[in-house]
C-alpha cells in the first residue's frame, strides 16, 4: 500500500541542501525508538507539526510517497508481524533473563537487525502509539463491542530509502520556502 | 514477523555463549535508544505464580441448612 509520509526536521534555512540530500536519518538515538533509519509521519500531517514545534528555531516538513508492503515490519497493520515480533522479544527476554520493562522496542530491532536475517527481509518498519482517545462506535445499540477511531499516530522508519518513491520527497511547510 | 527472521535468531542464540549474548546486548544498549518498553508498548508482565483453583469451594448457601460444595451438584433457590 502507499502512504504519505511527512518529514519533521529543524529549521536551519537550508531547505536546498534538504532537497536534494533528505530525507536524514535521526540523529537523536535516544529518540530512534523504531531503530536507526528515517522518521516519518503517516498520513496525519498534525503529528509533524507537533513534532516540529519542539525546534527552538523552527523547522521545515518534506512530504514523501512511501510503500508499506512485505518488506516493511508493520507493527501497526499487520497482526502475524506483531505476533512474530513477540516471539522474537521472548527469545531475547529469556535469554538474557530481563525484565519486560528494561527492553525496548528499538533494542529489540536493533538487535536483529545485527544478528539475524531481519536486514534480508525487512527495509522499513511502521509502529504506532495512541496519545489520544479516539471515538467508540458500536457496533450494535445493544452491545459494548465498538470500534475506536481516531486518536492513533502512526510511524513509519524506513531503513534506507528503498520503499520510498523517487522524485517525492517536497517540500511543504512553511510557505515561505516554497517558490 | 517472517519465519525466516525468527529462525534464524533462535539459530544465532542457540550458537554463543552467554557470555557472548551480555557482550551483544551490552553493545545494543550502548546505543542509547529510548522509548517505550516492550512492556509499555505490547502490554507484556511478568508472569504471576498461578494460584491453583478448585472448583469445591466451600461456601455458606442462605437457602439450605448448612455448608453447599459448589460443584458437586447444581441447586436452585428455594422456591
Amino acid at each position: 500500500m502507499r502512504i504519505t509520509g511527512y518529514h519533521t526536521l529543524e529549521d536551519r534555512d537550508n531547505v536546498e541542501e534538504i532537497e536534494e540530500h533528505g530525507p536524514y536519518k535521526c540523529t537523536r538515538l535516544r529518540k530512534s525508538w523504531l531503530g536507526v533509519g528515517y522518521y516519518f509521519w503517516d498520513t496525519e500531517i498534525k503529528w509533524a507539526h507537533r513534532w516540529g514545534e519542539s525546534y527552538d528555531s523552527g523547522y521545515v516538513i518534506y512530504k514523501a510517497q512511501l510503500n508499506v508492503d512485505d518488506k516493511t515490519l508493520d507493527l501497526f497493520g499487520r497482526i502475524g508481524d506483531r505476533n512474530g515480533f513477540l516471539r522474537t522479544i521472548e527469545e531475547l527476554v529469556n535469554r538474557g533473563k530481563f525484565d519486560y520493562e528494561s527492553v525496548t522496542v528499538g533494542d529489540v530491532i536493533e538487535y536483529l537487525k545485527k544478528y539475524s536475517k531481519f536486514l534480508e527481509e525487512y527495509n522499513s518498519v511502521r509502529a504506532s502509539d495512541k496519545p489520544e482517545n479516539g471515538v467508540n462506535i458500536k457496533f450494535s445499540g445493544n452491545r459494548g463491542e465498538g470500534l475506536n477511531l481516531g486518536g492513533d499516530r502512526v510511524q513509519v522508519c524506513l531503513i534506507d530509502k528503498t520503499n520510498m518513491l523517487n522524485d517525492t520527497f517536497e517540500l511543504i511547510y512553511p510557505k515561505k520556502y516554497i517558490i | 514477523m517472517k519465519s525466516l527472521v525468527i529462525e534464524s535468531l533462535k539459530q544465532h542464540l542457540n550458537a554463543i555463549s552467554d557470555e557472548e549474548f551480555a557482550a551483544q546486548w551490552a553493545e545494543i544498549k550502548a546505543l542509547g535508544i529510548e522509548g517505550p518498553s516492550v512492556a509499555e508498548y505490547f502490554g507484556l508482565r511478568k508472569k504471576e505464580p498461578s494460584i491453583e483453583m478448585t472448583s469445591r469451594i466451600l461456601v455458606q448457601s442462605p437457602f439450605v441448612q448448612g455448608p453447599i460444595i459448589q460443584g458437586d451438584y447444581n441447586y436452585s433457590h428455594a422456591a
